[in-house]
């Protein structure tokens, strides 16, 4: 082929440009440190880039609702603790009471140390979170009290739901819990059911139904031992049963079986939402451990698809650069043969 | 009859002249488009002296231009194409980088706006996480409206390119029309091919074809012509120049510059059938890209605002009223009418919104419960949770039903006028999937969004033949705005429990979920935030043949980006082998036309060498003289 003086010039400086544009994309590429820099690096892994992204933000994501959810169950955990331990006290002094070696003064006295037990639990039962929401009103979180005063009998207290309430009586907080989402969700819907799912995790609790004595066997008199039944009986909680209490004490009677029996189960059942409470910190726990080690194999993805191989990088950058210095000494070199340089 | 002194006077001329072309070809070597030329050095016809052929020395016929015609051919065809990828990925990776760069980009904003609504289910009373989400949206919103303008911005450049370059185009045609004539004139005046006229020629020829695709047409009287499309449309043609003309297409408040060429006495859009050249590329860049990307971004965001409005609306806001806009809506007033319509309707009486169960229940809803189905007052709450659910649910299989197109509405022109629909792009008729709710209405719901011609239906201002270009999509990324301004009106609370243990309509049963009146849960309640969070984990785009949709809002982005990413892809694999084809062509046309220094310094001396010689034997033919008369002298 004939060869014309401009083709070693073209030659030269195409192999030239080319180089240089290798160096310049593995500098690119080197540091940011990323192999795909824009779609068009690699279409098909950067929409993969994109998804996997989107499932790690998103397993952050319930990571971070499910420590809200834990601050929230602490509080509530706290709540119940507290409240138990209280009970405990009030049925360690109902035994004694109704031992007949103290006397109705004795018992007197004694409801003085009731009184401030209830108050203790009641404070528990209207507990305010950090938040300022009630944290036993169901989700009507903005009521004044969660228990509030029996409007048919006075010195004992009704739930927000109950119609004992009166003219406080909000019958949303009957129902409807908290749920918050700590995994991914299969129809990502929650149906305003109170049931919730499988990848949520419920955060308030009815106070209804907390503090309710199961299978309730105090009859309320008004603290008359045999007396007759008020007409519209409080709710059976725990909070009245103790108040039911105080009034026997003071009465000083000592106070009838019944009492402590559901003082008994209510403790039981108190014992087994706190147990549930620890259940559904568990669940969060181990969600989000399930999400992190997710994550790791989503990231290991992630850095297959769109991180840089540093050795091969460097080796690559290399390799250019080497290229690019040969290309430009033979450039000079040839750039410096002509006949004409013999024609003296 | 030559002699010795003829011959050689003959031969240094002869040497003079091929020393001067060698001159040449050393002074052009660096010039764009030279061919190299070389004397053609024949022997001149011998004279008959009695028995013997006696030689009649050298002459110089003719000065050659070395140079292949096919090789100037396929340069150009090269270069067009070289010259349109360039310019593609140019323009390309400039909006790749704008709307689908991977660090910052939509779906990041994306991302957070439904992280702060996940926060917002946490803690729905938080007035806090409530900013949060609002500030979120109005990042996103932000975001939304600086991509906009960046794409707006990327129209109007594509524009002035186009004009631009159809100026180029036309100033080239006059170069080479002007040198067509003048080769043409020297070639019926002299022998000689005006060989660096004939250069100037190709290099103006092969620069145009950097501007347009074009085939060329060698003429029998020296002449070029020169065809676009294909071959199929003149530029240059029986020294007559067809020039371009860049304008507002047909739909002109579109405000979108295309080519047109007058043919047959009529102008005409030729922009789709401009494949080369930076004008191809641009214009390739512009409905393949820019279209597309804004196409599908607008989708997206369609989808975005279709979903979260209606599950706004499911949901009842702190003060228990039910949820509102919670971003402004679809709604184009107006089509773009084209310039050739003969009815009076300009198009502004034409609206397209996202109205999937119209005339049945369109929210947002008030207070007031409907006591019948269909609800009386179209923005009446429905008169079960079933009811208003299954609304829901339309709305957002109606969410799956959205194509990246844009629409042309054609009517028939008489009245009350019938309507057909047609994708812009491709021209495919779409009017079967069309159906007007309710019947005879002038209402349609097509690809999810409802065409509301019911004006211009019944009004006889649509001539036959009529069209009216409308883009929703686009549209979107104008309009995206957050509607909700006060926290209070975030409707975080679904639909209440309260129902459970009553018997509503007097049946003796509970009611089960679905037939419950609609109204608000407690204050605390987080189900419709809840809801709305998971729209991002939702499928909702691009339903499939069953009607399943196959992506979530952000997967629908990705689509976009990925779309982009691999037209731009494409563009470098095309340009790189482009450039390798044009490279190995420009190889071809230096070996053979090339100037080669080395070459031209043997030149320089064989010539030379040969012209001293013809001297000395000018010099000798005189000695001998001499000797002659010396002889006769004595």
């Amino acid at each position: 082929m004939r060869i014309s003086t401009n083709m070693f010039h073209n030659q030269g400086l195409s192999s030239i440009q080319s180089h240089q544009e290798g160096v310049l994309d593995t500098q690119n590429k080197l540091s940011s440190g990323k192999r795909v820099n824009a779609p068009s690096d690699d279409p098909v892994a950067a929409a993969q880039i994109h998804s996997l992204n989107r499932t790690m933000d998103t397993i952050d994501q319930y990571a971070k609702n499910g420590e809200f959810a834990k601050s929230q169950l602490a509080q509530e955990e706290t709540a119940i603790a507290d409240t138990i331990e209280s009970l405990q006290r009030a049925r360690e002094l109902a035994i004694q009471m109704s031992n007949g070696t103290y006397n109705p003064e004795n018992r007197v006295a004694t409801a003085e140390e009731i009184g401030q037990i209830i108050n203790q639990v009641a404070s528990m039962m209207n507990y305010t979170n950090s938040e300022g929401e009630k944290l036993f009103a169901g989700n009507s979180v903005n009521v004044d009290e969660a228990f509030v005063e029996d409007v048919n009998n006075p010195g004992y207290y009704a739930y927000i739901g109950s119609p004992n309430a009166g003219a406080d009586e909000d019958p949303q907080a009957n129902f409807g819990s908290r749920f918050l989402q700590i995994g991914f969700d299969a129809d990502n819907k929650l149906n305003p059911d109170d049931l919730g799912d499988t990848s949520r995790v419920r955060v308030t609790d009815n106070g209804d139904k907390v503090f309710q004595v199961p299978n309730p066997t105090t009859v309320f008199t008004g603290g008359v031992v045999g007396g007759a039944p008020l007409a519209n009986q409080p709710d059976a909680n725990i909070l009245n049963v103790l108040v039911e209490f105080k009034k026997t004490l003071e009465n000083g009677d000592p106070p009838p079986d019944s009492l402590v029996d559901d003082m008994d189960s209510s403790l039981v059942q108190l014992s087994q939402v706190q147990a549930e409470i620890g259940g559904r910190q568990n669940r969060i726990q181990s969600q989000y451990e399930a999400g992190e080690s997710f994550k790791i194999s989503l990231e290991e993805r992630r850095m297959t698809l769109e991180d840089m191989d540093l050795v091969k990088g460097i080796t690559e950058l290399t390799k250019n650069q080497n290229a690019l210095q040969m290309a430009q000494q033979v450039f000079t070199r040839v750039q410096d043969m002509s006949l004409f340089n013999y024609l003296r | 009859m030559a002699d010795m002194l003829s011959i050689g006077s003959n031969a240094a001329n002869t040497y003079k002249t091929a020393l001067d072309v060698t001159s040449h070809n050393v002074a052009n070597v660096g010039t764009e488009g030279y061919s190299r030329q070389r004397a053609e050095i024949s022997s001149n016809t011998a004279g008959i002296i009695g028995p013997i052929y006696n030689g009649g020395g050298s002459s110089v016929d003719t000065v050659l231009r070395i140079q292949a015609g096919y090789i100037q051919t396929q340069l150009n065809s090269s270069n067009a194409s070289v010259q349109r990828y360039d310019q593609q990925l140019q323009l390309s990776k400039q909006v790749e980088g704008v709307i689908a760069s991977n660090d910052e980009g939509i779906q990041e904003f994306m991302q957070r706006f439904f992280d702060s609504m996940q926060n917002l289910a946490n803690n729905p009373t938080s007035d806090t996480s409530r900013q949060m989400l609002l500030e979120e949206s109005g990042n996103l919103e932000s975001h939304i409206g600086n991509l906009n303008a960046v794409l707006v911005d990327t129209e109007k450049q594509v524009n002035t390119q186009v004009t631009n370059l159809v100026g180029e185009v036309n100033d080239r045609l006059q170069t080479i029309h002007a040198i067509n004539k003048e080769v043409t004139r020297s070639l019926d005046t002299g022998a000689q091919p005006p060989n660096d006229l004939l250069d100037q020629r190709d290099q103006a020829i092969l620069e145009l074809s950097g501007y347009i695709d074009i085939k060329t047409f060698p003429q029998s009287d020296g002449r070029i012509d020169i065809h676009t499309a294909n071959g199929q449309l003149p530029l240059l043609s029986d020294n007559t120049i067809t020039p371009l003309k860049a304008d507002l297409s047909p739909y002109t408040n579109d405000n979108r510059m295309e080519v047109y060429m007058n043919i047959g006495g009529t102008d005409h859009v030729i922009s789709n059938r401009i494949s080369g050249g930076q004008l191809g590329g641009v214009l390739d860049f512009r409905s393949n890209m820019l279209d597309q990307a804004q196409n599908d971004l607008g989708l997206t965001l369609n989808g975005l605002v279709s979903s979260v409005n209606w599950q706004h609306y499911q949901g009842w806001d702190l003060n228990g009223d039910p949820g509102q806009e919670f971003f402004a809506p679809l709604q184009v007033n107006g089509a773009l009418g084209a310039d050739t319509n003969v009815g009076s309707e300009d198009g502004s009486n034409i609206s397209v919104s996202f109205n999937p169960n119209a005339t049945v229940s369109e929210p947002p809803y008030t207070n007031n419960v409907s006591a019948v189905t269909p609800p009386t007052n179209l923005d009446d709450q429905p008169q079960t949770y079933g009811e208003k659910e299954g609304y829901l649910n339309t709305a957002l299989s109606a969410v799956g039903e959205f194509v990246a197109r844009e629409y042309i509405i054609k009517s028939d022109g008489n009245n009350p006028a019938s309507f057909s629909f047609y994708d812009y792009k491709t021209g495919e008729d779409i009017s079967g999937t069309a159906v007007e709710v309710p019947a005879n209405s002038g209402r349609f719901q097509l690809d999810g969004l409802e065409f509301d011609l019911s004006t211009i239906r019944a009004s006889g201002t649509t001539g036959a033949g009529d069209s009216f270009l409308v883009k929703p999509h686009q549209a979107m990324l104008d309009q995206f705005e957050t509607m909700v301004q006060d926290t209070n009106e975030l409707a975080t609370r679904g639909q209440s429990s309260i129902e459970a243990t009553v018997d509503n309509d007097g049946d003796g049963t509970i009611e089960p979920l679905e037939d419950r009146i609609p109204g608000p849960a407690a204050y605390g309640d987080n189900v419709n935030m809840a809801n709305l969070a998971n729209l991002q984990s939702k499928s909702l785009l691009f339903s499939d043949g069953s009607g399943q949709p196959t992506e979530t809002l952000l997967g629908g982005y990705s689509k976009m980006a990925s779309n982009a990413g691999m037209y731009v892809r494409g563009t470098e694999i095309q340009l790189t082998a482009q450039t390798n084809v044009y490279d190995q062509m420009m190889n071809q046309r230096e070996s053979i036309s090339g100037v080669s220094l080395d070459e031209e310094a043997a030149n320089l001396m064989r010539f030379q060498q040969a012209y001293e010689a013809s001297a000395q034997i000018i010099a000798t033919s005189q000695s001998i003289f001499q000797t002659l008369l010396g002889a006769v002298r004595g």
